[in-house]
């Protein structure tokens, strides 16, 4: 059936709209959201859908391939239609909504995408709102055509060029995302879930374990691009890199997400050149300090969603949390921020990569060492800023990150044993029972923790253990007023509880 | 029932009493609040737990700060023990 469609895509005169409409909305299947609900448009089956949207697609399905070997084949051809097409759908995206023609709703059918059209006429929406939607859907379709078959769209990239220079912010912003995500080898179905750092796991995780983090990425969601995008396009990739000094934060901050992405999937999986990487690396510990928020916020995220190799490789490139100009240096450095959005994701993220990299501090890898072994020091010398609510945050990650409580999980290891351990708490032939052993585990973090604090930081600790018993005593008088409070309500009640 | 009542509020005007317990709560509250920073929303707070007299949960938080009581015991007073979801 695909040779048919070939032969008759190159030798008919031209197609049809609807028929190119059904080629292209075969590229949605591949998102997840699409797959399950096609021809149903209930908000109900949408949320259902949105909830699934992170079960990856195991493969594409027939159609997909078959639309995908049509395109791929017939290059010069589709790479015209599709331009049309694109082209349609942006003056359509920008023209008021009363105009916008019931094309627009049989393309929505067929794709069985969101229910916009359903939004009701009864409030009108303006026709931003509602053009943007169809523009956004058309940009996910890009991404998708982009990892299927680059060569459709030569044509079309210009206009999405011309897209990052207009002055409305919410299309610039969907174009440079939509640059983004072709750039790292991201289709319509979205990035693949993040990896998965838990301070607290035992075993602490090691170098070895660490690259399978990432083994549940696969079928549709594994970010793959078919060509390097910054080689293909090389003046539209540049424009996308400048960007990065765009005048309006939510752009930066949607830059920074997918320079993110190029970093952490290694540009689809093509490969970086070294300087670049080194570039756009430097490029994410500026933005560490952009003057926004926003743009803050979106690159600790940016760092705290990558595998902790990629950290390791890409972050730690520019150098260790010690380093001065290095990301994780000013990651530190923002810990004292003013604004609480991006101390809250600083101080979870930096917590997090301790815990997570203890073991191998303790195991003694140097290079680990150099580049996290800084960041207790870091946190406890936050609190020099009297500000309770940071005394707070630095507490949390002490007790969630640093040394968790109720790590480490040590699973008893026979019945037996753990019977004969409960009767008296006493050994077992020899072996050390469990509650030993997790003592002498948790001891040895918090002493690997200890070793790295700085001088100004070892007292912060100390005090802060110390406190313990003062807020211990200070509860114990919380508890004795609480029940005599309520003894002295009962006599107000003018009832007696004796 | 009136005789015993009076004799618990140990001899004294147990409206005055009362208004000295509250004060002595507030104080108190008042520590807290302001080790968290957020003095209004923790005083409320810990003023709503003291009006809820749940017991099981003094306890668990009594082994939590009692100087005998070992890390385990700790910690599975405040987990096990559900402590935070009352």
């Amino acid at each position: 059936m695909t040779s048919i469609l070939e032969c008759m895509i190159e030798e008919s005169q031209g197609l049809p709209h609807e028929v190119v409409d059904v080629i292209l909305a075969q590229f949605m299947r591949a998102d997840p959201r699409a797959a399950g609900g096609s021809k149903k448009k209930s908000a109900q089956t949408n949320e259902a859908d949105a909830a699934q949207s992170t079960v990856p697609l195991a493969q594409y399905s027939a159609a997909y391939n078959m639309a995908k070997n049509v395109a791929n084949t017939c290059v010069d051809r589709m790479a015209r239609y599709v331009s049309q097409y694109f082209t349609n759908v942006i003056m359509n995206a920008s023209s008021p909504s009363t105009d916008r023609p019931k094309k627009a709703k049989g393309r929505n059918a067929r794709r069985g995408s969101s229910p916009a059209d359903d939004e009701d006429m009864e409030e009108p929406t303006g026709p931003d709102e509602e053009g943007l939607k169809q523009l956004e859907r058309a940009h996910r379709l890009l991404r998708e055509l982009w990892k299927a078959a680059p060569g459709v769209l030569q044509n079309v990239i210009p206009q999405i060029e011309a897209e990052l220079a207009v002055e409305n912010v919410d299309i610039r912003i969907i174009a440079t995302e939509t640059i983004g995500d072709m750039a790292s080898g991201i289709g319509v179905a979205g990035p693949p879930p993040a990896p998965l750092m838990d301070p607290a796991m035992y075993p602490s995780m090691t170098l070895s374990t660490a690259a399978n983090q990432t083994s549940t990425w696969s079928g549709a969601s594994l970010p793959s691009a078919p060509q390097a995008f910054s080689q293909t396009h090389p003046v539209t990739y540049s424009n996308f890199i400048s960007r990065r000094q765009d005048k309006s934060p939510s752009i930066r901050a949607a830059w920074t997400t997918s320079i993110g992405r190029i970093l952490s999937t290694s540009a689809g999986g093509i490969g970086l050149e070294a300087q670049e990487q080194r570039d756009l690396v430097g490029y994410l510990a500026e933005k560490v300090l952009d003057s926004d928020e926003k743009v803050r916020v979106a690159a600790v995220e940016c760092v705290s969603q990558m595998r902790f190799l990629d950290i390791i490789n890409v972050i730690g490139l520019t150098g260790g949390i010690g380093e001065a100009g290095s990301v994780l240096y000013n990651i530190g450095m923002m810990a004292k921020d003013r604004k609480v959005a991006v101390r809250n994701a600083i101080f979870s993220l930096l917590g997090r990569l301790w815990g997570v990299a203890s073991g191998e501090i303790a195991e003694g890898n140097e290079r680990i060492r150099n580049l996290f072994g800084g960041i207790p020091s870091l946190v406890f010398n936050a609190v020099y800023t009297n500000d309770p609510a940071i005394k707070q945050q630095v507490e949390e990650v002490l007790y969630e990150s640093f040394v968790p409580m109720g790590w480490p999980a040590l699973k008893k290891r026979n019945k037996i044993a753990s019977d004969s351990q409960e009767v008296s708490g006493s050994q077992s032939g020899g072996a050390i029972s469990i509650e030993a052993q997790a003592d002498k585990l948790r001891t040895e973090r918090i002493l690997t923790m200890f070793r790295d604090l700085d001088t100004r930081a070892k007292p912060v600790f100390i005090a802060m253990v110390s406190q313990q018993r003062i807020i211990g005593d200070n509860c114990k008088i919380y508890l004795k007023k609480c029940e005599e409070y309520n003894v002295s309500l009962d006599f107000r009640d003018g009832s007696c509880m004796y | 029932m009136v005789h015993a009542c009076t004799d618990l509020s140990q001899g004294g005007a147990p409206e005055k009493d009362a208004k000295k317990i509250e004060k002595e709560l507030e104080q108190i509250t008042k520590y807290f609040g302001t080790l968290c920073g957020d003095v209004p929303r923790v005083q409320a707070d810990l003023k709503r737990f003291a009006e809820d007299l749940d017991r099981r949960s003094y306890a668990l938080i009594r082994f939590c700060m009692a100087d005998d009581s070992d890390y385990n015991k700790v910690f599975k007073s405040m987990v096990c023990g559900q402590l935070f979801s009352r």
